[in-house]
């Protein structure tokens, strides 16, 4: 079972992120906003990146782990595993079809 | 040092609820990553949308976590009642003579006798189910954390249930063999003195204990797929509760009516009130425990 990003609005990129980012294993904030940078060069800001992560933990995408010295770590669920594997794999396959397509056009 | 100020203070723009959940790893994140201008104009935003969608964002986990953790306690405390009347009811077969004529006579008593017995090993091995994974799962945050106190409190029942073999055994021996040597004879005040030492001290061991361990849950962080999983058990053991409380009232009316030897109705009424403040307490936490599980669902639909 696996939860859409349509209703996710301005979040879904940053959310899609955030999960990419915990499929590496549980992170806190600090942790995902660097892990992130480095895997996409994107840049989180504090705002973005906690409204992404109530949306996700609500839907049970994601859930908070015991804080450590107040850093709290989130883990991917399944719930959000799946979704993040369906999102991926539909990137993936407008990718194929978008470099085909360009392909076409350069011949 | 100047910027990290800044971001702090921004944090007062998201409303209570939020900060409630997350200001505290949210400092934290700006004490690594000092806010620049523009993170400072995205926590504003930030701000603006947690207070346009208070409901979409989750003020509400912590209250729902905080809910589900104090109703798995609540349930606890529930079973401990039922497990102090329930040793009320077992004490019907002493002396067990007089127990087994009037079960032979009328053979309805056992049934009630045996269906309080079975909810009360249903509500053991419930809680047991429950508890164990978040008894490891504070035992290992514990340890992670160095919160020796945390662990001292999940000893208390052992250490009880040590005390409380130890005395049992001296108090047991010490009146044993004064009863075999003078059978007869009435019980000497060191031997009343030892017993109902023995009685105050099981009620401190119980009661030390409950309180030990809904204060070791309620301090500690288990995660929220423990406190959900741990719903599954405790249903059960609210279920267990109620069965038993329906049999024992059966089990008071067929004992007045039919075989009022087997325990007086003090005892009895004392039982049957301890068993439905559990029933009661339970029921109001599972209810609790429920709706507190159901709630982010529904606030996302």
């Amino acid at each position: 079972m696996s939860t859409g990003f349509s209703d996710l609005g301005r979040f879904s990129d940053p959310s899609l992120l955030i999960l990419a980012s915990l499929a590496g294993g549980p992170k806190h904030g600090y942790a995902m906003m660097e892990d992130i940078e480095a895997m996409t060069g994107t840049h989180l800001g504090p705002g973005t990146l906690y409204g992404a992560l109530a949306r996700l933990e609500q839907r049970g995408l994601i859930e908070p782990l015991p804080a450590e010295d107040r850093r709290r770590p989130y883990r991917i669920t399944g719930v959000g595993t799946a979704t993040l594997r369906e999102q991926l794999t539909n990137l993936g396959e407008f990718a194929a079809v978008g470099l085909q397509r360009l392909g076409a056009v350069r011949g | 040092m100047k910027r990290h100020w800044k971001g702090q203070w921004l944090l007062r723009l998201y409303p209570p609820a939020w900060r409630e959940r997350y200001a505290d790893e949210f400092a934290a994140l700006l004490g690594e990553r000092p806010a620049s201008p523009r993170d400072s104009f995205d926590i504003v935003l930030g701000a603006l949308d947690a207070r346009l969608h208070t409901d979409a964002v989750t003020g509400r986990l912590v209250p729902m976590i905080k809910r589900l953790r104090s109703s798995e306690i609540g349930i606890f405390c529930a079973s401990v009642l039922f497990g102090v009347a329930w040793l009320g009811v077992w004490q019907m077969r002493d002396p067990l003579p007089v127990w087994e004529n009037a079960v032979r006579l009328h053979p309805e008593i056992r049934t009630a006798f045996v269906a309080v017995e079975v909810a009360g090993l249903v509500v053991f091995l419930a809680v047991l189910a429950g508890g164990l994974p978040l008894l490891l799962s504070a035992i290992k945050q514990a340890f992670a954390a160095r919160r020796w106190s945390a662990l001292a409190l999940w000893l208390v029942p052992f250490l009880a249930a040590a005390a409380l073999a130890g005395y049992g055994a001296l108090a047991s021996a010490s009146w044993t063999a004064k009863q075999s040597a003078a059978p007869d004879a009435p019980l000497t005040p060191l031997a009343v003195a030892l017993q109902l030492g023995l009685l105050a001290l099981v009620a401190l061991a119980i009661g030390g204990s409950t309180l030990a361990v809904a204060l070791a849950v309620a301090r500690g962080e288990p995660s929220a797929r423990v406190l959900r999983f741990a719903l599954a058990p405790a249903a059960v053991v609210t279920l267990a509760i109620g069965l038993g409380f329906v049999a024992t009232v059966i089990l008071w009316a067929l004992t007045l009516g039919e075989a009022p030897e087997l325990s007086s109705p003090f005892t009895m009424t004392i039982v049957v009130a301890l068993m439905a403040a559990g029933t009661g307490v339970a029921l109001v936490a599972l209810r609790r425990g429920l709706r507190a599980r159901a709630a982010p669902l529904a606030a996302a639909t």
